[in-house]
């Protein structure tokens, strides 16, 4: 994985250093050093489309001015679908084309037999999923007057290249953003070490569970028609362990980095596994992604059929999740999986508790109800995450009639490794943290130096411990 | 900044002293499933303890074998001994370039060879190393040559091995441990020179699905790199040899004339596979391995061999 | 319409909505400070003040509200 490899170790610690000593206290050369590494960085990965992300860059902030300077809503709306347009079509082109194209070329087939599939496999550009939504979102807030049009390239490159965030998000907003860039950064050790933490932590989550568990979960994906139903539900849970692992251990040590450069993120995960109904769940879940989603699709169609009452609301919520799952890539089984999301939403829509922000309660356990309300949800998108795993629709179907199976209440057939213990010790740890940032951050009561080191130490231990040693690539880069 | 930079240098000595006393704990505590990447192979497989711990006080020799188990298995020191040349065999399981280097840098000034045989199968340039590492870990001393190998290894698990053999070292537990010759269940025979032989079993190529060889690993060619330039620093007569597999494996070797190609350009280079005289059937107990009587055919075709081509050293005058 | 009337009937109908007055109606009030006035609820809110003073607001009107006083301003403009 890109972040924990020998070369990005190298660089990084080349840029921080650069940063904190040639970049204190000017926040030009700061930004300066940051955009410089991210080009770099960019094209180490994936030079051919360096050039993709700068034209969108300087797009952007073109179409951003023009609709910034534009006197009349016309013009500026104009202007708004114009680079709305241009964003989604390149996204589109390379991520969706396959997706559109196939079917009408069934189509032919099924007439005449002699059309064949077209050859190009397309390339996804690195981090395009990421950083088009950004773009989008900045024009539609320069068009709604929430921000004002960025008129300085250094700031605004910076904000799109910037490289902790570039490969997989978070999907920051240039509001949050550009003030903590705006100013220079002072050194904090504070924030430094609670970085390091985080970065930590996140590595366990990658390298110790998601991979782990990538290690139990492939074989029974891999076959999974020959699998009794209680192995293919452990399957599917074990696989909802590994994409939170992969995911929330990438976001922790991408924010983790960033952190160190004196510049936080927005969170991006709320320990999602101990959410107690749906809403909650992604409130927890991929925040960076929902919250964009909340403000720049469900907010607008709600508005849109703000007449129809709960019909429309119900609308808004379905059409969003239906663009969640799409977003997530060009395969019928992630239009599903944004449809079932959809139809979970509905009940709370008409009990009208979408929104209410359900608060974590202190204490050492969960009481039995919300202890089943979070087994219940942990179960729910374990059996909707396989949507994300199977190759098409029909092998979820099949994955799901296997459960319903006399099998269910056998023994599940898992290799035997020490994952259930770590297992415990990950959702644990998690537990007793999540109402802080992040599961390693520092309790508001400091502990003894030689506690906190130790604790540190031990968890560094478990990573060299028990990382799975053949890597598997992070799920959510493709996505 | 500077400070804090103490600091965490500071929290990095520490780190990896509690690191390695976990290390201890675990390996005393939990069983081997529990402790995933910390594999401690003493004696495990391959005679590599005794083969390396034979080496105390040996002296120079004329003939120096390294490379993997087709090198420990397939070059029988008293083949030559019969054309009067001495011969160890420092082969070991699964041994990677990576390993080879550490060998060459502990023990070539010691055994002084006149001629050096590396066996280079087209496989081993594309393996991790990190079997061979761990088995070399557990199994010889602890070393700088060693440390570098873990870091270019870059795997976790010869890092935990590594920190693992260094303690049993410090405290001298394996003082006085000899490892067993005969280990149940195995038709193998250690012979004193470094040389396992294998005396029954035929190949049955029916039921086996050939493996399929991996990417080049980058670490493996700069290891050969550096070997072949010590070598040549040192002034030794090198002959690359690659040992006859099964003609059944053989034909699933992909791009072997490029590997042949590389080979040849660096130094005398000998290939062995498809030599008359060899029967897969016959002459092998797997795909890989010789049997006792293919390596007495493969040994003398090498000598011969070696004697065309000049490269055969004058036996050493024992003093 | 007076101001002190527009103030009043906007009272009314977020009352109306959340089912309580317990908020104060001060230019700084915003959403947050409010039991129940959630993203959700807001659009309840806003189609509810649109039917109450026969007008239609544009979305991004709507988001660039920032608090009570500025909700008033913006329904005041439409009335003039």
């Amino acid at each position: 994985m890109v972040f924990l490899s020998p070369e990005f170790i190298g660089f990084f610690l080349a840029v921080f250093l650069l940063y904190w000593t040639v970049g204190a206290g000017s926040s030009v050369r700061q930004n300066m050093i940051l955009l410089l590494a991210s080009v770099l960085f960019y094209g180490w990965l994936d030079l051919q489309f360096l050039a993709l992300i700068l034209f969108s860059a300087a797009a952007n902030m073109a179409i951003g001015v023009a609709i910034g300077s534009a006197g009349a809503e016309r013009v500026q709306r104009a202007w708004l679908w114009a680079g709305v347009g241009l964003n989604l079509g390149i996204l589109a082109y390379f991520k969706y084309f396959n997706f559109f194209h196939d079917p009408i070329v069934d189509v032919l087939n099924f007439a005449d037999g002699s059309h064949s599939r077209p050859g190009v496999e397309l390339v996804l550009p690195l981090g395009i999923s990421y950083y088009t939504f950004q773009l989008t979102g900045y024009l539609i807030d320069v068009f709604n007057g929430v921000v004002p049009a960025c008129r300085q390239p250094l700031p605004f490159f910076t904000y799109v290249l910037y490289f902790p965030k570039l490969l997989a998000g978070t999907i920051e907003r240039i509001q949050r953003f550009l003030p903590r860039i705006a100013t220079a950064r002072r050194f904090d050790p504070a924030l430094i070490s609670d970085a390091f933490r985080q970065v930590l932590w996140g590595a366990f989550a990658k390298l110790v569970i998601a991979d782990n568990c990538a290690r139990l979960a492939d074989p029974i994906f891999n076959d999974a028609g020959s699998q009794g139903g209680s192995t293919l539900l452990a399957g599917a849970m074990l696989y909802l362990l590994q994409v939170y692992g992969d995911f929330s251990g990438y976001s922790n040590m991408a924010i983790g980095l960033s952190k160190m450069l004196g510049v936080p993120l927005m969170a991006n995960f709320r320990a999602p596994l101990f959410a107690t109904d749906v809403g909650d769940f992604w409130r927890r879940w991929h925040i960076s992604l929902t919250t964009w989603m909340m403000d720049y699709v469900f907010i607008p169609l709600n508005f849109l059929f703000r007449g129809l009452g709960k019909l429309g609301l119900a609308m808004a919520i379905f059409i969003t999740f239906l663009a969640v799952g799409i977003w997530h890539g060009a395969n019928w089984t992630f239009v599903l999986f944004g449809v079932l999301q959809g139809i979970y939403f509905l009940p709370l829509a008409v009990k009208g508790s979408v929104l209410r922000p359900a608060g974590m309660k202190k204490g050492i356990g969960p009481d039995v109800k919300r202890f089943l309300a979070m087994g219940g949800i942990f179960l729910l998108m374990s059996l909707t995450f396989i949507l994300m795993r199977v190759p098409s629709t029909g092998a979820a179907f099949a994955f799901w009639s296997g459960l319903l199976d006399r099998s269910l209440f056998e023994m599940p057939v898992l290799q035997g490794n020490p994952l259930a213990l770590l297992l415990a010790f990950f959702i644990g740890v998690g537990w007793f943290g999540r109402s802080r940032e992040h599961a390693l951050a520092a309790p508001a009561r400091p502990r003894p130096l030689l506690l906190r080191w130790g604790w540190l130490s031990f968890i560094l231990f478990l990573v060299g411990m028990y990382s799975a040693t053949v890597e598997s690539p992070f799920i959510y880069f493709s996505f | 900044m500077g400070l804090y930079l103490l600091r965490a240098l500071g929290f990095m000595a520490f780190a990896l002293a509690v690191y390695a006393a976990f290390i201890g704990a675990w390996a005393l505590v939990m069983p081997v499933p529990l402790r995933p990447n910390l594999i401690y192979l003493r004696g495990d497989y391959g005679y590599t303890w005794t083969r390396l711990h034979d080496l105390q006080g040996h002296g120079p020799v004329d003939v120096l074998v390294l490379g993997s188990s087709l090198a420990y298995r397939g070059f029988d020191p008293r083949v030559f001994e019969t054309k009067g040349l001495s011969l160890y065999n420092l082969g070991s399981s699964s041994q990677t370039l990576l390993q080879t280097e550490v060998l060459v840098d502990r023990y070539l000034d010691q055994l002084d060879p006149a001629l050096t045989l590396i066996e280079v199968a087209p496989g081993t340039f594309n393996e991790d190393g990190v079997e061979s590492s761990l088995d070399l870990t557990s199994n010889d001393r602890v070393d700088l040559p060693l440390v570098r190998m873990a870091f270019r290894t870059g795997s976790i698990k010869a890092f935990n091995t590594l920190i693992y053999a260094a303690e049993r070292k410090l405290t001298g537990i394996d003082h006085g441990y000899s490892e067993p010759l005969d280990k149940p269940g195995s038709m193998d025979a250690y012979i004193t020179g470094g040389f396992v032989e294998h005396r029954q079993g035929r190949f049955e190529p029916m039921s086996l699905t050939r493996p399929t060889t991996g990417k080049p690993v980058p670490a493996q060619a700069r290891a050969f790199e550096r070997i072949m330039g010590h070598l040549a620093r040192s002034n030794r007569t090198v002959v690359l040899i690659e040992a006859p597999v099964t003609a059944w494996m053989y034909a699933s070797y992909r791009h072997h004339d490029l590997h042949a190609k590389r080979m040849a350009s660096l130094a005398a280079y000998l290939n062995f596979n498809g030599m008359a005289g060899l029967v897969d059937t016959v002459d092998f107990f797997d795909e890989l391995h010789l049997n006792q009587h293919g390596v007495e055919v493969f040994n003398q075709a090498l000598l011969d061999s070696l004697k065309a081509h000049d490269l055969l050293p004058h036996p050493r005058v024992q003093p | 319409m007076e101001h002190s009337a527009i103030v009043e009937l906007i009272r009314t109908t977020v009352t109306g909505i959340l089912g309580h007055g317990r908020f104060e109606m001060r230019e700084d009030l915003t959403a947050l400070d409010v039991e129940g006035w959630d993203s959700l609820t807001h659009m309840s809110i806003i189609s509810a003040l649109e039917a109450a003073f026969n007008i239609k607001f544009k979305l991004r009107e709507i988001n660039k509200l920032r608090n009570m006083g500025s909700l008033i301003e913006l329904i005041e403009s439409k009335l003039a």
